[in-house]
């Protein structure tokens, strides 16, 4: 006999909707949570992105520097810094900023640096750098009488940082030797050696130089200019200075003695001679003509060509260090 | 026998039956309403957290900073180091920095590192593409040249180092 009582039927409407809020409580929780995470992984996939997409172009950016140059001016603790920078990467690169930093020996080191404005350099061409660099409202003591150590370098907007390199001298043009640090800092050109035969004019501040001769038969009484035709490939890559007692020096077996008069180092400027000299600057990896003299053999006693060794005596500094060598290569026939 | 009070009595049984079935409904759904407003609360929860740690981690992957230079005066016993801003994010601050010589803790300074802008005002922290700078008193343990390793640690916890020389 079926339950007459309707009450009796109803028993379960409570749990019906009880189940109801559950699946719906289950439903926001679960659909809730994973919407959020999929959206919250989701922008960290992005970051993820973006984050490569900046290390790639970071490493894309590729540059070149072709050639850097300092030069002080105006005194002492103004440098300017001149350099080629050709970018050879897929991305055109701009720069913010130039640093400079100076030391030397003492131990000193100066830096400054110079914000850059519209450098920005497109893929294959080539950015032209020109700019003064103050150093002293930093680090006070530069004072670029003497030589100083340079490095500079550029930064780019993405925090590269691009080393302003010097001028490299190739190995395959400089061969060092083994022995004797090189033989030296400094080469000569033989084939390019000149001198300037004053006859038997005097020789006096602001005479004009004849003629060169490209010759090593030199007169015996004539008063002689040489010039040579140096360069600076010290292994340090600074420039070298010379002093006023680097001299050309010859030695004659027929005195019997080593002769004491020499050329001494001088100073030509436009052509005449000046009489007063005091320094020479032999930037590296450039070469540069010193001139030697006024002076003359004068041997006596000597009859015909007479081939003497010559020893060409160099003094000053390289960087801020003492410097000497002698190229005692070179041969003159003394036409007496 | 029963009185007729007692019989009528008897007769209202489905009355409380609907009352008692109305008041179970409204528990069920009162405590349904309760337990999905904790559900919604604790998701929220658990959501925020999990936001805020994604959060987190998305600020530090687009954090970075480039050293431009690092310079350790030795007669004031101070390392200064230029550092550029060159990520995606704004509002990157210094909280420590760490001094290493190989592997080798030299020196910690945890205490906030305070920033300046290249012209030497104070900066709470630098906006991309923005360079500044920080100065540490710190004695190089050696007399003579020598490399180490600079850490720093962002205020998001990114890390960034980079070598310089005494």
């Amino acid at each position: 006999m079926r339950n007459s009582n309707p009450s009796k039927g109803k028993r379960g409407f409570s749990s019906i909707v009880g189940s109801v809020f559950m699946v719906l409580i289950m439903s926001v929780l679960a659909s809730g949570y994973f919407v959020y995470t999929l959206s919250q992984n989701t922008a960290y996939n992005t970051a993820v992105g973006q984050k490569n997409q900046l290390d790639q172009s970071v490493r894309s950016e590729n540059l070149q520097c072709l050639n850097t140059t300092y030069t002080p001016f105006n005194g002492t603790n103004n440098v300017n810094v001149n350099a080629r920078i050709q970018n050879i990467g897929s991305t055109s690169v701009q720069f913010i900023t130039i640093w400079i930093c100076i030391t030397n020996s003492t131990p000193w080191t100066g830096y400054n640096f110079s914000t850059l404005t519209n450098a920005t350099v497109q893929p294959g061409n080539v950015y032209q750098l020109n700019t003064n660099l103050t150093v002293s409202n930093l680090v006070s003591g530069a004072n670029f009488t003497y030589s100083y150590n340079y490095a500079s370098w550029l930064i780019t907007s993405k925090g590269n940082t691009v080393a302003l390199l010097q001028q490299i001298i190739s190995s395959n043009v400089i061969i060092s030797a083994q022995v004797a640090q090189g033989i030296g800092s400094i080469s000569m050109d033989f084939k390019a050696f000149r001198y300037y035969d004053f006859g038997s004019g005097y020789v006096s501040n602001g005479t004009v130089l004849p003629s060169s001769k490209n010759s090593y038969t030199v007169p015996n009484s004539n008063n002689t200019i040489l010039a040579l035709q140096l360069t600076n490939y010290d292994n340090s890559t600074q420039d070298i200075t010379l002093y006023s007692n680097s001299y050309v020096w010859i030695v004659t077996p027929q005195s019997s003695t080593v002769k004491p008069a020499a050329w001494a180092i001088a100073n030509v400027t436009s052509g005449r001679y000046i009489s007063s000299f005091s320094t020479l600057t032999l930037p590296y990896g450039k070469s540069t003509t010193v001139y030697f003299g006024p002076s003359s053999p004068s041997f006596s006693g000597a009859v015909g060509n007479v081939v003497v060794p010559v020893f060409i005596l160099l003094y000053g500094r390289v960087g801020s260090a003492d410097f000497g060598q002698n190229i005692p290569f070179v041969a003159f026939n003394i036409q007496t | 026998m029963q009185s007729k009070f007692q019989k009528r009595l008897k007769t209202r049984r489905a009355i409380s039956a609907v009352i008692s079935n109305m008041v179970l409904l409204a528990a069920v759904i009162a405590a349904g309403f309760v337990a999905l407003q904790y559900t919604i609360s604790t998701s929220n929860t658990y959501t925020t957290q999990y936001g805020t740690s994604a959060g987190s981690s998305i600020n530090q992957l687009r954090e970075k900073v480039a050293f431009e230079y690092v310079f350790y005066n030795s007669t004031s016993k101070t390392l200064t180091a230029y550092i550029l801003n060159c990520g995606k994010i704004d509002n990157v601050s210094i909280s420590a920095a760490y001094i290493r010589n190989q592997s080798t803790l030299i020196d910690s300074k945890t205490n906030g590192i305070p920033l300046y802008f290249l012209n030497n005002t104070s900066a709470q922290g630098l906006n991309v593409g923005q360079e500044g700078k920080f100065v540490l008193s710190w004695t190089s343990p050696s007399g003579q040249t020598s490399s180490y390793m600079i850490q720093i640690l962002t205020g998001r916890g990114s890390f960034f180092e980079n070598m310089f020389t005494t």
